[in-house]
């Protein structure tokens, strides 16, 4: 008997699947287009095999002394991680490349900037200061700020290589001093691929994109007479949903790991820390998802009438959530804003297992809201489906 | 040819069938039973309700008042493996083969494996797809997807076939496949119940038919006794003026050949008719008359007809017999055309 029940759901899921299979376009928004915009994001964030950015800062720096202290100071940001891009010009131009938004910080090594650094050095000039005007682009303050801190650390060793080499009493003093060491923590979920930044949201996304094909299958079955039809035969509403939702789920689960394994593959994707909590929150997504389309299609009489609108909504879930801006990105009211999106969650859930190496058990929490939001979409779907 | 069973259980009985769509009555108080083993018709203009009644026949609608009995077989899941319902709409999937359609409505009704698909087979062979079995339907013609709605319906070897217009807007070879395969599945002891606005249709195939009109059963008989309520043929004469030059005279005329009409025996209803104006030989205007007469013996009453027309001194133009159809018994009844 039970047995039975459950064949009956698998030939209805079975049908849907093998119908989706013949479905060209459906097959190309399921799987092509998530590819696709999977490789063009991770590949912006630089090459895919370092995961990380090489070649350090673009910093562009307007030379206007020829002296060999600012030789040195351009050797010591080199060091330090600055790539100095020489502009023409002087500090004017330089004001404007930055304004303009090529580069994020600029430096200018002024004429007399030798001469000052001399001067100083020598006690000639008192305490007198040495300038090296910074910069920022105000569109990109972190990172300009970043930029200003590695700058300012070459520059203290610049001025510190001097002063050893001139008063080598001075340093002896100076390598016997006291030093307060800041030992790198290594916190789990540092040295972020491009597949541990890119993918969760993708994952997360594209799958509550199926919420579109839930909804349109159901409709257009109801349309086409052939749920009727099911409802003829001496099987119950809950298998007929039960199947086709199946075939739906199975439809994301392709998905979700053809997505893994092309960022495991190209993107460096981190998994291996977590695959159970990884696929219980792909299947909770996936639920959650399915729930969402049941509800949506309670929402028109036809597959017409709701296919637009849910397309719209479910991009604007997309851009909210976080799933497709970082939310970091996102001000402060939009981030609490978020929380009502099942996609928050999902996302919190797959970023707490990938980015951060928490344990499932640690990130239950969010998984249990994902069902939750699942639950609450069946539950209400269900009371407002109307089947004839 | 009507086939000739005199089925007598009742297997579906209809009490009182009714249904609301809010102000809308669509069906109003519906009573009939189907036999164990008849087709059993349901005859009706658009909107009278049939469809709807089927719907309620077989489950899918709740009634507002009423009930649907079958004998032997309690509503729910038994209820609906006893019935097969080939929906007026198409209702299959366009993507799958006609196999994969049939395999899949099959399985729902918990047939499988081997027996699963040779019952496929079987009906592909019976509606004539059997050498289109692997293209998808998407590709058929609207009679070659008719055809598999009619098969799927089939497919669990129902007890009673619900039909709801098979036929509409198919080609004739289709027709013809879908009815002789209904001919013969009533052969070997299928009742079925068959909705149609075709009335040739249902006179060949149905044992009783059911007239419905906006939502009620105005007539449930066999044709036979259905087309007997007309009281026979109808005999049709056009006849020239009785007495062409004095009105006076041919209303007198006129009266006597009436009454000698209604003398005539096995004769049900006579009437004189006043004809379109015509141009008689000369060239000038005059008033032909039409004589109406319906019997149920026309060999006896044309000759004595004839003579009473003569013996009026009228010219007789035409002469004509028309046997009644389902037609003639809805217009009686309606004052419509069934087509309208
Ligand atoms: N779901 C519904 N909601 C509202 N009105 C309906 C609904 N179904 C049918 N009706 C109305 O009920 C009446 C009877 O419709 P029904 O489909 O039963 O007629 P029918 O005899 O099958 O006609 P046809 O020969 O055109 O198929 C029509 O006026 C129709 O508009
Ligand atoms: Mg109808």
């Amino acid at each position: 008997m039970n047995k039975r029940v459950l064949l009956q759901i698998w030939s209805i899921a079975a049908r849907d699947v093998r119908i989706l299979r013949r479905d060209r376009s459906a097959l190309i928004f399921t799987f092509g287009m998530p590819i696709i915009l999977t490789f063009v994001f991770g590949s912006m964030n630089g090459n895919h095999d370092a995961g990380r950015p090489t070649g350090g800062f673009k910093v562009a720096v307007a030379r206007e002394d020829a002296g060999q202290r600012a030789e040195q100071a351009l050797a010591q940001l080199r060091t330090a991680g600055i790539d100095p891009i020489p502009v023409t010009g002087g500090a004017d131009a330089l004001e404007k490349l930055i304004a303009a938004g090529k580069y994020s910080a600029g430096l200018v090594i002024p004429t007399d900037f030798s001469t000052r650094f001399d001067a100083a050095i020598s006690g000639k000039s008192g305490n007198g200061s040495i300038e090296m005007p910074f910069v920022a682009d105000p569109g990109d303050t972190r990172v300009a700020s970043m930029i200003k801190g590695i700058a300012a650390g070459a520059n203290e060793r610049l001025v510190a290589s001097e002063v050893i080499r001139q008063y080598p009493d001075a340093a002896i003093a100076m390598l016997n001093r006291p030093k307060i060491a800041m030992p790198d923590t290594e916190i789990k979920g540092q040295g972020l691929t491009p597949g541990d930044i890119f993918l969760p949201g993708f994952m997360v996304y594209f799958v509550f994109s199926l919420a579109n094909g839930v909804a349109a299958t159901l409709l257009g079955e109801r349309q086409e007479g052939t749920l009727r039809r099911m409802l003829n035969a001496p099987i119950s509403r809950a298998q007929i949903l039960a199947g086709k939702l199946l075939a739906r789920g199975i439809l994301g689960a392709v998905q979700t790991l053809l997505l893994i394994g092309i960022g495991i593959q190209w993107l460096h994707l981190s998994v291996a820390q977590a695959p159970v909590g990884i696929a219980i929150t792909a299947i909770a997504t996936i639920f959650s998802a399915c729930g969402m389309g049941l509800l949506m299609a309670t929402f028109g009489k036809t597959m017409e009438q709701i296919q637009g609108m849910t397309t719209m909504f479910l991009l604007l879930l997309g851009f909210i959530s976080g799933t497709l801006i970082p939310r970091s990105l996102l001000p402060e009211w939009m981030v609490k804003v978020s929380m009502i999106t099942p996609h928050a969650w999902a996302l919190n859930a797959y970023s707490d297992l990938i980015q951060r190496h928490h344990t499932l058990l640690s990130t239950l929490p969010n998984i249990g809201v994902l069902l939750l939001f699942g639950c609450v979409f069946f539950g209400l779907a269900l009371a407002r489906f109307r089947f004839e | 040819m009507v086939p000739t069973q005199n089925p007598t259980a009742a297997l579906i009985t209809v009490n009182g069938l009714r249904k609301n769509f809010d102000s809308l009555t669509a069906v109003d108080g519906v009573s009939f039973e189907i036999r164990q083993g008849e087709v059993f018709g349901l005859l009706g203009p658009n909107g009278a309700g049939k469809t709807t009644t089927i719907s309620m026949l077989s489950g899918t609608l709740q009634p507002t008042a009423g009930t649907v009995n079958m004998a032997g077989v309690p509503e729910g899941p038994e209820r609906r493996r006893a019935l097969g319902i080939v929906p007026q709409d198409l209702a299959i999937y366009l993507k799958l083969t006609a196999r994969e359609n049939l395999e899949f409505f099959g399985g729902l009704y918990g047939l499988h494996g081997e027996a699963l698909k040779r019952r496929a087979i079987e009906l592909l062979e019976m509606v004539g797809l059997s050498e289109r079995a692997d293209s998808r339907s998407v590709d058929f013609s609207g009679g070659m997807k008719r055809r598999l709605n009619l098969a799927i319906g089939l497919m669990h070897s129902p007890r009673l076939l619900l039909l709801d217009e098979p036929t509409v807007g198919v080609d004739p070879q289709s027709r013809n496949h879908i009815f002789e395969g209904v001919k013969r599945l009533n052969s070997e002891g299928l009742t079925v119940l068959y909705t149609s606005h075709y009335m040739e249709e249902v006179e060949a195939l149905c044992h009783r038919v059911g007239i419905m009109d906006r939502g009620r059963l105005i007539a449930c008989d066999s044709v036979k006794n259905l087309i007997a309520t007309l009281g026979g043929s109808v005999v049709h004469a056009e006849i020239g003026p009785l007495s062409p030059d004095n009105a006076m005279q041919e209303e007198v005329a006129l009266a006597a050949l009436q009454a000698r009409l209604s003398a005539i025996e096995h004769c049900s209803e006579a009437e004189i008719l006043p004809a379109e104006p015509r141009q008689d030989i000369a060239g000038s205007e005059e008033n032909p008359h039409i004589v109406k007469v319906r019997t149920d013996a026309p060999g006896r009453v044309l000759p004595t007809l004839v003579s009473a027309i003569s013996a009026a001194g009228a010219p007789l133009y035409s002469l004509s017999l028309r046997e009644p159809n389902l037609e003639d018994v809805f217009l009686e009844l309606t004052g419509k055309s069934l087509r309208d």
